[in-house]
């Protein structure tokens, strides 16, 4: 009995290391994309990942889903809307009715997309700064991660202008201190999202401050030619 | 559609010996009273010798000595099989068979008493569903076990059905349960890529020996995070000592659809389509060609199966000696589906070997290798070339073939002309609207074709060290690989001009490693049975499909694609590590003398798919039972068994994929490369969990004649994981319309309480006539008691497609939708209520007001239009529960002399459903057929009907297509004829004696309706 009994707490303990391997079963990650945990862990996907800000600023899904891009906030659809409230115009395409005639309201889709269009340009701005703050001094000189943060922060900075123009009323009525527009942080959390829910709308003139303290970084780190 | 099925089965059964020297042996035969059984029958196990006891329970036999073992059987008594040593008397015990409480459960990582079990679970008769004739065992599973409720979609040979256990416990998770073979996990689902398949369709249900239904949350406990849906344990069959048995089992049935649509035929065709044009104020169109030959084509009947023959065969060979045993079978299985394109056929060899090495180490492989091949038709509900939708919209005055047609076929592809992708207009001065195909064209030229291997290996060693200890450790590998290929015929259908020619080759791996240790031990009636063990398990999935367009030379679609077929290439490829699952978990079962029960079980686990600090989740349960007929006070004369018992576990959900993680996506800007977020995680998420409570009551009554089991249970889900829609101002990507992009959080509460109900009655039990009654009665109600909160303020209610909703206080999946509220006599227009209760008319006359806007209605048969107004998404109202609320089964068993009768009747009720092709299809005011009920549309004023004015165009309005509309809702309560069988067995002995020889067979002829395909009936949004 005795040489069995320890032949079985030779097997366990033998056996119990095993058991402990096996946590490698837990930690793994996806193969088949790209996460925020490797999104900006060598210098070339930085530099990718700028290039996605620039594509959502010049257009991002249209409100029917994932499947076309119209061009909101500052691509095609941006153009051809503009040309359509001008002058000069005369309209003969149903769909650009309700811009021509200035009868759209705050439900029309291309409304929507529009402001669809400049908060998703601003989170991905965000997530873009928040990744190249991180990565600063490491995978990318820090010079070169101000100049990419200066890039995302001066498309931040278009956007929440064109916001204004679209949505709040202008400066001149009441110095700035109508409603302007709601906040925005870089939303993965819970508790992200409710801060930002609770967070009342900043006035017109705060939101001018906060273009004006992006485009005085943006001025200060970007380079004096573009990379292309 | 339902089919009909005729099934003929023949097994047999021989039995291999060998002969030597004679003596005597003798002895009495006893029940478990000590009173003795006449008429029992005493044979040796190859048939050749035998007798019967006399009154008094006394037998006597002169054997060879080569018989080694004597078999003792009587009906509704065990078999018992006692082995001949030096003995020359021998005597028997013989166990009632009545579903008696003597039986074993197979619960997690073991086996327990059933009269010792404290948890809920249903053991399933798989002798009553080892004649059906089915490929895989899910079918059959309904109405045979009470709670679980089992639904098949359509007559298609090869979609899964969909298993509920006590009702539906999460919204976005997994609600299906988990399924052991062997003690390992094995992969279900619909898998293959070109068509539908059922992994489950890998075990042959010949080989398997038991079918355990675990319920509640004591059963499930052991299984931690993946038993929120339940779990069935199969075991599958083993070998077994001294004797080689062979077993031949085939089954050949007829099946043809046994009900279709009612569409109609080409003269009510005419009128009717020609009547929707005409009320729009356009020029007829059906009919007007009359110098074209005119046709009356049934084209559900072209695409359905008649008499379509199924097929299994199963060779199993079943032995071993005293230190090994084996059980081998080999099958194959031929069946057809409801539609011409859709077949399954299935091969499947299994191999299972025990041995003991000694009396310490024993060890095993359970191997099961199979194939299976599905032929399939594009059936979705969208698709054009689907088969059922194509044939209840194609004109019925046009041919399928044509004699100037290409290949004979009614399609109007030219080699030289113009080429369209349609069929020739003939007597129509169109074709067919929305570009529908001739289906009957693409049905026998396209092919969608998946070949499926699977492997599946269960390798075990225990060792049992000291009396009552035993260590179990088990690696389970399941491997599905599926070879899909689609060709797509380049003259007429889904391929036109192109012509598609693409391949997928899908590879999953599951590998499973779990070690147990049992130990056992009784001190003085308190007895104790502990488990404890660990269990890792990893899986990956990937894929690489190649898709050729624009081919050359149409020849390349008929089986796979050839390099250089096609000039214009894609290629698609995927790698997944889908869920990790490490855990440790711990059980204690405690009784004394039988009589007080006690079980506590713990475990831990972790998945992958949880953030690095969440991953880890625990979950415990207790559960206890009270023999009371085991009291001295209790007098066991009427009731010989009564248990009350409880219980008490938490659960968990396993979530897929990585949800606590944001992915970045290929976002290209102009020609540069470019990575943007395509979707936001949360690292916060936690484990879904639910909490099942459970109290029941176990009965048998006159010596198990009477057998009767209920339950109440509750389970309590909480942090439900649920893709909330944040604000369009979050940013979040993924918005659709007015919904910002969703992040997966854990927010939402819902519960399922119900009883159930389960009675065995041994109606009547004589020697020549039995009669035995089974009923089972479930009732599940499901209730969300809470959403989330966006900004502080509770949501009420979410979307789940266009049909349903999630709302607080009710059930899941609600319908919701338009009330309507007739149609107005006077004019035939549509009506509905508002939500407020306003009665409004859809405006369908072109001569007053705009046609397609609503108006205030004074009454149903006012011709006056009101003041406009409109019908929005804010009329929508609660329609109905979408989910049954109560189901269950009766089945009658009769058995006279060996002619054998089994009735089950499935009744399930509670529910409404949305008859969504009633809508979209049988009422479409299109230029397409229509269903009967289009004949009784409005025509003339002061008509009382139901059914509105036809206007060709107005479809959308009228019926309120993409949304829930009162009129097409229907109750889901049935009462269906599930099965009848009758059987005829012969009685060995008696064929014994007239053969002269040592065959002994079994015959039956059955004759089985049922209904398979519940596509009327069934159209259940499940989730």
């Amino acid at each position: 009995m005795n040489t069995i009994m320890n032949k079985i707490k030779m097997g366990l303990i033998l056996f119990i290391p095993l058991l402990f391997s096996c946590k490698k079963v837990l930690d793994t990650s996806p193969y088949g994309s790209i996460t925020d945990a490797s999104a900006f862990s060598t210098a070339s996907k930085c530099a990718l990942a700028l290039n996605g800000v620039y594509d959502a600023a010049q257009g991002d899904y249209y409100v029917t889903g994932t499947t076309e891009n119209r061009g909101y906030p500052f691509g095609a659809a941006n153009i051809y809307q503009s040309d359509a409230r001008g002058e000069d115009l005369v309209n003969i395409q149903a769909f650009l009715q309700i811009t021509y005639q200035a009868t759209y309201n705050s439900t029309s889709a291309n409304c929507v997309a529009m402001w669809k269009g400049l908060y998703e340009l601003i989170n991905k701005a965000n997530i873009g700064i928040a990744g190249f703050r991180s990565a600063s001094g490491g995978v990318i000189s820090s010079a070169t991660a101000a100049q990419y943060e200066a890039e995302c922060r001066f498309l931040r900075a278009m956007a929440h202008h064109e916001g204004l123009l679209m949505f709040a009323r202008p400066y001149l009525e009441n110095s700035g201190a109508s409603l302007g527009l709601p906040g925005e942080a870089f939303i993965n959390t819970t508790a992200a999202v409710n801060s930002i829910l609770s967070t009342p709308r900043m006035s017109v003139s705060g939101v001018y401050d906060k273009i004006l303290l992006d485009l005085d970084y943006a001025e200060a780190n970007l380079p004096a030619a573009s990379r292309y | 559609m339902r089919k009909l099925i005729l099934t003929l089965s023949v097994v047999l059964c021989f039995v291999l010996n060998a002969a030597a020297q004679d003596r005597s042996i003798s002895g009495k035969v006893t029940n478990e009273k000590n009173a003795p059984i006449e008429g029992v029958s005493v044979t040796s196990p190859d048939g050749k010798y035998g007798t019967q006891t006399d009154k008094d329970g006394n037998y006597q036999l002169t054997l060879p000595a080569s018989v080694k073992a004597l078999s003792f059987s009587y009906v509704n008594f065990e078999t018992a099989i006692r082995s001949i040593g030096k003995a020359t008397v021998i005597n028997t015990t013989l166990r009632s068979a009545d579903k008696s409480l003597e039986e074993v459960v197979v619960i997690g990582y073991g086996t327990q008493q059933k009269k010792a079990f404290t948890g809920s679970s249903s053991k399933i008769d798989v002798k009553e569903m080892s004649t059906l004739l089915t490929p895989s065992i899910d079918k059959q599973l309904a109405g045979r076990a009470a709670g679980v409720q089992v639904t098949t979609a359509g007559g298609l040979a090869n979609t899964p059905a969909v298993i509920r256990i006590r009702g539906i416990q999460s919204i976005t998770g997994n609600n299906n349960p988990l399924i052991v073979v062997d003690g390992t996990p094995i992969i279900t689902g619909n898998l293959a890529f070109a068509t539908n398949s059922n992994a489950l369709g890998d075990i042959n249900p010949a080989d398997i020996e038991t079918i355990d239904v675990l319920k509640d949350g004591s059963a499930t406990a052991i299984y931690g995070s993946r038993a929120a849906g339940g779990v069935i344990l199969i075991t599958t069959k083993k070998g077994s000592r001294g004797r080689s048995k062979v077993t031949y089992e085939g089954i050949i049935g007829f099946s043809s659809p046994v009900k279709k649509f009612d569409l109609l035929n080409a003269a009510e065709f005419k009128t009717i389509a020609n009547e929707k044009l005409t009320n729009a104020g356009l020029a007829a169109r059906a009919g007007v060609n009359t110098s074209a030959d005119a046709y009356d084509t049934d084209w559900q009947d072209l695409v359905m199966n008649k008499n379509a023959p199924n097929q299994s065969h199963t060779i199993s060979l079943q032995g071993g000696s005293d230190k090994t045993t084996f059980y081998f079978s080999a099958n194959y299985n031929d069946q057809k589906g409801i539609v011409i394109s859709n077949y399954n056929r299935a091969y499947r060899v299994r191999m299972n070997v025990d041995h003991e090495l000694n009396k310490f180490v024993k060890f095993g492989n359970n191997l099961s290798v199979s194939r299976q091949q599905d032929g399939d038709q594009n059936n979705g509900s969208n698709s054009l070339g689907g088969a059922i939708a194509s044939s209840l919209r194609l004109l019925p005055n046009v041919s399928p073939y044509s004699a100037t047609g290409w290949e004979g076929y009614n399609i109007t592809y030219s080699p030289t002309g113009t080429s369209t992708n349609s069929m020739a207009i003939g007597p129509n001065s169109q074709s067919v609207d929305d570009n529908f195909f001739n289906v009957l064209y693409t049905m026998k030229k396209n092919k969608l074709y998946s070949d499926k291997y699977r492997f599946i290996d269960n390798a075990y060693m225990e060792l049992s060290p000291i009396k009552g200890m035993k260590f179990r450790s088990q690696v389970g590998i399941d491997m599905f690989n599926d070879y899909s290929y689609t060709g797509l015929n380049v003259f007429h259908g889904d391929g036109f001009l192109t012509g598609t020619s693409s391949n997928s080759d899908f590879n999953i791996l599951r590998l499973v490693w779990s070690n147990v240790l049992n130990y056992n031990k009784t001190i003085k009636g308190h007895s104790f049975f502990l488990t404890v063990g660990h269990e890792a398990q990893t899986e990956t999935a990937k894929s690489l499909s190649a898709n050729g367009g624009s081919l050359t030379d149409p020849f390349f679609i008929a089986e796979n694609y050839i390099t250089g077929s096609g000039t214009s290439n894609t290629i698609n490829g995927t790698y997944d590590t889908i869920n990790g699952i490490l855990s440790f978990f711990g059980r204690l079962n405690y009784d004394y003398k039988n009589k007080y029960f006690l079980q506590g079980s713990i475990r831990r686990d972790g998945q992958s798919a949880l953030a690095p600090g969440n991953k880890y989740g625990t979950f415990p349960g207790v559960s206890v039972g009270w023999r009371l007929s085991e009291e001295r006070f209790w007098n066991k004369k009427y009731i010989n068994e009564l248990k009350l018992k409880a219980s008490y576990a938490k659960v968990g959900n396993t979530l897929g994929g990585y949800p606590y993680l944001t992915n970045f996506g290929p976002r290209n800007y102009g020609n540069l490369g470019g990575l943007g977020p395509t979707g936001v995680g949360n690292p916060e998420l936690v484990w879904e969990t639910s909490i099942k409570y459970d109290v029941g009551i176990e009965v048998g009554a006159l010596n198990n004649r009477i057998n009767f089991t209920g339950d109440y249970f509750l389970n309590d889900v909480n942090n439900l994981v649920i893709d909330v829609p944040q604000p369009l101002s979050a940013g979040i990507p993924g918005s659709i319309d007015l919904n910002g992009g969703a992040i997966p959080q854990n927010i939402g509460k819902l519960e399922n309480r119900g009883i159930e109900l389960s009675l065995n009655l041994g109606i009547i039990r004589n020697k020549n006539f039995t009669w035995d009654l089974n009923v089972n009665y479930s009732q599940v109600n499901n209730k969300i008691k809470s959403l989330y909160s966006l900004g502080g303020v509770p949501v009420l209610q979410i979307p789940n497609g266009n049909y349903n909703v999630i709302k607080t206080g009710e059930p899941i999946n609600i319908l919701w939708g338009y009330q309507s509220a007739g149609v107005n006599a006077a004019n035939g227009n549509p009506m509905f209520y508002k939500a407020d209760g306003t009665l409004i008319q859809l405006n369908l006359s072109r001569t007053t007001g705009t046609v397609g806007n609503f108006y205030l209605a004074s009454s149903k048969n006012d011709p006056v239009l009101g003041t406009l107004s409109s019908l929005t998404a804010a009329d929508k109202v609660n329609l109905g529960n979408s989910t049954p609320t109560y189901f269950g089964a009766i089945t009658n068993s009769f058995d006279y002399k060996g002619f054998g009768l089994d009735i089950m009747l499935r009744y399930s009720g509670g529910n409404k459903i949305m008859n969504y092709t009633r809508q979209e299809v049988l009422f479409n005011q299109s230029f397409q057929n229509n269903g009967r009920e289009a004949l009784e549309r409005w025509t003339t004023p002061g008509q009382i009907t139901d059914v509105p004015k036809l206007y060709y165009g107005q479809a959308a309005n009228i019926n309120q297509t993409a949304s829930a509309n009162s009129r097409f809702v229907e109750k889901g309560d049935y009462i269906r004829l599930q099965n009848v069988t009758f059987s005829y067995t012969v009685n060995p002995v008696a064929l014994e004696k007239i053969t002269k020889g040592y065959v002994k067979s079994r015959f039956s002829y059955k004759v089985k309706t049922y209904g398979y395909g519940l596509s009327i009936k069934e159209q259940i949004l499940t989730i």
